[in-house]
């Protein structure tokens, strides 16, 4: 299995999730639209292409990407581009036509679907276009499913182009979407994205504005799935571990994500490469493990750090700083430090904070006392290169 | 390959490139198998190679290129573009995909065709995202995938791009499979770049890192294939590996050295280095300038010192406004220098790590350029790689006598020949009379206006302090001797030579004929007279000189008498000092007052010495002696044993009684606790809500705290507390005591930042000290920060409890490292004491 290391995995390189794969289907058979939760790097991005390319039968889904989208009316353009281009629907003829008379009627004059060329007569209400083409889509030809990858990105940039208020609309309008007469019970939604959907939304609106989507929480991978997939990855490579030196390399991972096996893949590959005999012994898979947090995969870790500057702003941002660093060099804070920290930023309730960085798994609770870090290689990269 | 194109490789051929291409082979191959097997059919990683400069990105990246090109499999399908240092029109997105498909009308003989279609694109709204989608489907039209090689992708390109632009981009490198990019990106100096953003996550990151030994040797085996001036690799192995150290493997600059060292006939290699310094100029200095002021200063002495240097030994070059700069400063300097990618640390067996500036070459402008012209740490790096080179006396002599023949031949660049005399005069192992000759055959063939910057009188007296440092001090002295006009400093030195030759009758003579000493001379001219006991000579050469205030010379005067301790004299002189208008030396005479058991003169000197600012406070505490406290003792018992045991009191008073008479370490107290409880009790009964019921609930909270410690206990006592009517400022020290232990740090706060609780702390002893202990159980609890808030809002208390605010501010020095260092040297023992004393309820309160 090819390192995919940094890319969404696609094709061979896709562990396959079959956990998280069933829970989507699960919902989606009940006809509720979803938000895919998870920390960043566990695979979000990776499952929803996976299930475009590779759909169960009776599903049409279309994968879309709003990261750089900044406005409302450009968000539902995208969508409707990504559907008529979509090769999932251009495969199922029905469903084509259906469509394609729809788009024809909507804008008149369109050559072909896919490639389409189109021509904006006016101020072009996409939004009501798309409500116009899902009316045409019959119940019988299948869920049609829309992926939204980083929806929460494009709630921000919304916010911070064109404020508070059009956000808001913005959350409202996907609402009134999901909940059309015509598309409630045929065309569902996948949200994901690398920000938390739910404190974005509160920053504009009631959570109520999204109560109707059924959160499916994306796992590390088991015990048992890590080891397959680190011994796949490695194989590409031809490297081989002992049992149980692969258990050791387990071990000593800690939160068994894909995207960090790919990097202890990577190392240990590298180091592999540069001994003269095999085989691996523990000593080189620490060598591997150090050298994970060399400062060339900072574009793999510095994400993690920088994103919190999103959920978090001035004495609550330096507060949580103050407590990752603390936990990075003491692998682990009590309640009472928590509190010291709350009292030196002036940040009142320190619990919010503490809460996402719980959720957003950076740290989990060992006892109702303290925290530590989830990932023993995110807490290693924060003590040597972020802790002053 | 001269130095000059050391710097362009993309003026070389394609195959005079390949063929030179001799190192970062494994990277090479790596890469290139990877865009081998890869079919593109899903979007492939991307990557980013890094590095300093000259550590041959650009060659990599055109050495990829070219095999692409050459390669027969993958020319059909795949076509590798490159945008270089003239690519400084990038400036945005849409502007990339027109130079794409400008690219694409060449490669696929479309005559301009493709380029031209964005014409219609011209206008949209979504003109880039029109003009890419007409781009890839080109490329699918045609079978093609691209790969662009972007050099210097950050700052050529991707700076340029507004937010939505990167964003774009970045949907696009994750989903497109046609494009796939390698850039390239130096790291210089402070490296800025934002990987923070989620935007560099999917490149694969490879660090060119300087070549190891083996590649230095692989290198320069290379490069000797083509030289005039063969040496023995095999016996020079242990160089090449010192070299590669000392270039930090940077190839660029080894190429550059190996020029200076073994291919420079005429000092051209010294010569190119030097027009190449100047084009680097303003970029360097621009890197400088965004530096902070003081992590320039820390740069400038690391710099200056070639070799890793210490943070200890850096900070004692700095100073700040007549102050040395703190170490743990310099440290937090160098730790953020270190993240920016300025200097690098040097890992050593102890915990004082060395730190040198990361690009050497870098090192080498700055000594060049920076500063003086005659500072002769400029050619520190030069006088370092010849050492390494040439490191025997037979080598380094035989390299010498062929320069001394190059600067015969009169074909020599004299500018470089001065470089190379500088450099030499520092080597250690070198003969100073073929050094002398050098000297001599440089300043034969220097212009005019060269000539001052050799600086002889200086090189002498250098060569002089060499020879003695290598241990000859009879040679030291010959050197001297034989300068003729022989400068102040000459005579100074050789003064201090003859001290140490035991010639102590040739140092007057020497001395007498200084002339027209400076001020600077004055301590050297002390020690002199120190050395040789000598007072009188001091007076003889201060009286020819006029360059120096009388007051200074009388107070310098004064100074010699008081280290030879001669104090009648001393004393004489400082007081003739100050009428002449000299500053008084205070402690000095205060030790003269003292000498002579002149308590109160001594005293007085010294306050007034404080007053004027130039006495710490440490040195009249020194005066002083501890002050004592008597206790008054109570009639508590007498009183007591007249109280029936029916009252309601007499269970509150007789708890009182083993209170007032047991320490808290005694078993009685517990039985003190039960007679207030049963108190406690009868309070109840008879609705006693007065002082004395304060009295009462205070007292049990206090042993509960202190010794019982029964958490279910206390919290039934603080709710009654909480009831309380009368609560004055004691009691609610009290409250705070036990909502600590049950670890409500809020409402402990809250009761001790009372403005009450504060003033009656500050102004009456015994509340003092329970309120002190309650703000160390803070402490002990790691709520530092609630204490220190109390602190800032409440100034006065830093006064009063100043041994627990220095403990506070030990415990918090990291974040305070200014305020600790303020603590007096008497407060050391409190402030100990004090952390003890929280470490013990750490334990206790657990």
């Amino acid at each position: 299995m090819k390192n995919s290391l940094g890319n969404p995995a696609r094709g061979e390189a896709f562990y396959p999730r079959d956990s998280e794969l069933r829970k989507i289907y699960r919902v989606l058979d009940k006809g509720t639209s979803i938000y895919l939760s998870a920390p960043r790097r566990v695979g979000k991005t990776s499952i929803l292409k996976h299930i475009e390319e590779f759909p169960q039968e009776g599903y049409y889904f279309v994968y879309v990407i709003t990261e750089s989208v900044d406005s409302e009316k450009e968000f539902f353009k995208v969508i409707f581009e990504a559907i008529i281009r979509s090769e999932a629907i251009g495969n199922l003829s029905k469903l084509y036509d259906s469509i394609k008379n729809g788009i024809e009627g909507i804008l008149g004059r369109v050559k072909t679907v896919y490639h389409v060329e189109l021509r904006e007569k006016g101020e072009t209400d996409y939004f009501q276009i798309l409500v116009d083409l899902f009316e045409k889509i019959k119940k019988e030809y299948g869920h049609v499913v829309i992926l939204i990858d980083e929806f929460p990105q494009t709630i921000q940039n919304i916010l911070n182009k064109e404020g508070e208020k059009a956000a808001e609309h913005f959350i409202q309008k996907n609402r009134e979407l999901r909940h059309n007469a015509y598309v409630l019970d045929k065309i569902h939604f996948i949200y994901t994205g690398s920000l938390s959907l739910f404190p974005m939304v509160e920053k504009v609106t009631e959570l109520t504005a999204v109560n109707d989507l059924r959160t499916v929480e994306v796992a590390p991978l088991t015990y048992n799935e890590a080891q397959d997939f680190l011994t796949k990855l490695l194989e590409f490579d031809n490297v081989q571990l002992e049992e149980s030196i692969l258990q050791y390399t387990l071990d000593r991972m800690g939160w068994l994500i894909p995207f960090h096996l790919q990097l202890i893949a990577q190392e240990i590959t590298d180091v592999f490469e540069t001994k003269e005999e095999d085989p691996l012994t523990s000593k080189e898979i620490d060598q591997a493990y150090d050298q994970i947090v060399h400062l060339r995969n900072k574009p793999q870790f510095e994400p993690y750090f920088a994103r919190l500057a999103t959920l978090f702003k001035g004495n609550e941002y330096a507060f949580v700083f103050e407590v990752l660093e603390f936990i990075a060099s003491n692998d682990m804070i009590t309640m009472d430090k928590v509190h010291d920290f709350g009292v030196k930023h002036t940040v009142e309730e320190t619990r919010r904070a503490m809460d996402i960085l719980e959720g957003d798994g950076y740290l989990f609770k060992s006892n109702e006392n303290n925290y530590r870090y989830t990932s023993p290689i995110l807490q290693m990269w924060c003590r040597k290169h972020i802790c002053k | 390959m001269s130095v000059k194109t050391l710097y362009n490789p993309a003026g070389l051929e394609k195959p005079e490139l390949i063929d030179s291409f001799v190192v970062r082979t494994k990277t090479f191959e790596k890469i290139f198998s990877d865009i081998r097997s890869s079919d593109m059919k899903y979007p492939e990683k991307h990557y980013l190679i890094q590095g300093q400069r000259g550590m041959g990105k650009t060659t990599l990246l055109l050495r990829l290129k070219y095999e692409i090109e050459n390669s027969d499999e993958l020319n059909s399908w795949l076509l590798p573009v490159f945008f270089g240092e003239e690519a400084y029109d990038l400036t945005s997105l849409s502007r990339l995909w027109e130079k794409l498909l400008d690219y694409l009308d060449d490669a696929l003989d479309t005559n301009g065709e493709h380029f031209e279609h964005t014409e219609d694109f011209i206008d949209f709204e979504d003109y880039e995202k029109r003009c890419f989608d007409y781009l890839i489907e080109i490329l699918q039209k045609n079978k093609k995938k691209l790969v662009i090689f972007f050099d210097n992708f950050g700052q050529l390109f991707l700076d340029n791009l507004k937010e939505k632009e990167r964003r774009r981009l970045r949907e696009i490198l994750m989903h497109c499979s046609e494009i796939r990019i390698i850039g390239a990106s130096a790291i210089v100096l402070q490296d800025l770049h934002d990987y923070s953003e989620p935007f560099y996550e999917f490149f694969q990151i490879v660090r060119l890192e300087g070549l190891t030994k083996e590649e230095t040797f692989h290198l320069i085996e290379k490069l000797q294939e083509k030289s005039n001036q063969k040496i023995n690799l095999k016996k020079a192995k242990g160089k090449i590996d010192t070299l590669a150290i000392l270039t930090g493997g940077v190839i660029r600059t080894l190429m550059m050295v190996y020029q200076v060292l073994l291919e420079d006939q005429d000092g051209s290699a010294l010569n190119d280095l030097e027009t190449i310094l100047d084009q680097i100029t303003p970029l360097y200095k621009s890197r400088i300038e965004e530096l902070p002021v003081q992590q320039r200063r820390v740069v400038d002495v690391i710099a200056k010192n070639w070799d890793a240097i210490s943070a200890r030994d850096i900070a004692t070059q700095i100073r700040e406004d007549g102050k040395r700069i703190q170490t743990k400063l310099v440290s937090a300097h160098l730790a953020q220098l270190e993240k920016n990618n300025v200097i690098e640390k040097k890992q050593t067996n102890t915990k004082n790590h060395l730190y040198q500036v990361r690009e050497r070459f870098f090192n080498i402008w700055y000594l060049m350029r920076i500063g003086d012209r005659k500072d002769r740490r400029r050619v520190k790096w030069l006088t370092k790689f010849l050492e390494v080179w040439y490191d025997d006396e037979e080598s380094i002599q035989t390299f010498m006598e062929k320069h001394i023949l190059r600067l015969k031949s009169g074909a020599y660049n004299s500018k470089s020949a001065l470089l190379l005399v500088e450099a030499l005069s520092d080597i250690n192992k070198i003969n100073p009379i073929i050094l002398d000759q050098i000297m001599e055959e440089t300043f034969a063939i220097l212009k005019d206006d060269q000539k001052p910057l050799l600086n002889m009188g200086q090189k002498k007296l250098a060569l002089a302090t060499k020879s003695y440092n290598s241990g000859d001090l009879k040679k030291a002295i010959y050197i001297l001797e034989k300068i003729n006009d022989r400068l102040n400093i000459h005579r100074f030195v050789l003064s201090f030579f003859y001290y140490l030759d035991k010639k102590l009758d040739k140092i007057r003579p020497e001395l007498l004929s200084v002339n027209g000493i400076e001020v600077d001379d004055l301590g050297f001219l002390k020690q002199l007279c120190f050395l040789s006991k000598d007072p009188d000579l001091m007076i003889q050469v201060l009286s020819n000189s006029p360059k120096i205030k009388e007051g200074e010379k009388t107070l310098e005067i004064g100074n010699l008498y008081f280290d030879l301790e001669l104090f009648e004299l001393a004393e004489k002189y400082f007081l003739e000092a100050i009428k002449l208008g000299e500053e008084t030396p205070y402690k000095a005479l205060s030790t003269i007052f003292l000498n002579r058991k002149e308590y109160t003169n001594a005293e007085e000197i010294l306050e007034s010495g404080f007053k004027s600012g130039r006495v710490e406070a440490i040195d009249l505490l020194e005066f002083y002696e501890f002050e004592f406290e008597g206790e008054s003792e109570g009639k508590f018992s007498e009183y007591l044993k007249h109280v029936p045991k029916e009252s309601p009191f007499y269970n509150f008073y007789h708890g009182i009684k083993i209170l007032k008479t047991k320490n808290f370490e005694s078993k009685e107290f517990l039985k003190a606790e039960q007679y207030l409880e049963n108190a406690l009790l009868d309070f109840e009964r008879i609705n006693v809500i007065d002082v004395k019921f304060t009295q009462l609930i205070s007292y049990l909270l206090l042993i509960n705290m202190r010794v019982s410690l029964n958490k279910d206990k206390l919290k039934g006592l603080l709710e009654i507390f909480e009831k309380t009517d009368i609560v004055p400022p004691f009691l609610k020290i009290y409250g705070a005591y036990g909502y600590i232990i049950l670890g409500d740090y809020k409402k402990a706060s809250e009761l001790i930042g009372m403005d009450e609780v504060v003033y009656d702390s500050i102004e009456i002893d015994g509340i003092r000290d329970i309120f002190n202990d309650t703000l160390l159980l803070l402490m002990s609890k790691v709520q530092y920060h609630s204490v220190f808030k109390l602190f800032s809002e409440n100034e006065v208390l830093k006064e009063v409890l100043k041994p627990t605010y220095y403990a506070l501010m030990t415990l918090l020095k990291e974040e305070y490292p200014n305020e600790v260092v303020k603590m007096g040297e008497e407060l050391t023992q409190p402030v100990n004491d004090i952390l003890l004393k929280i470490e013990e309820m750490k334990l206790k309160y657990d």
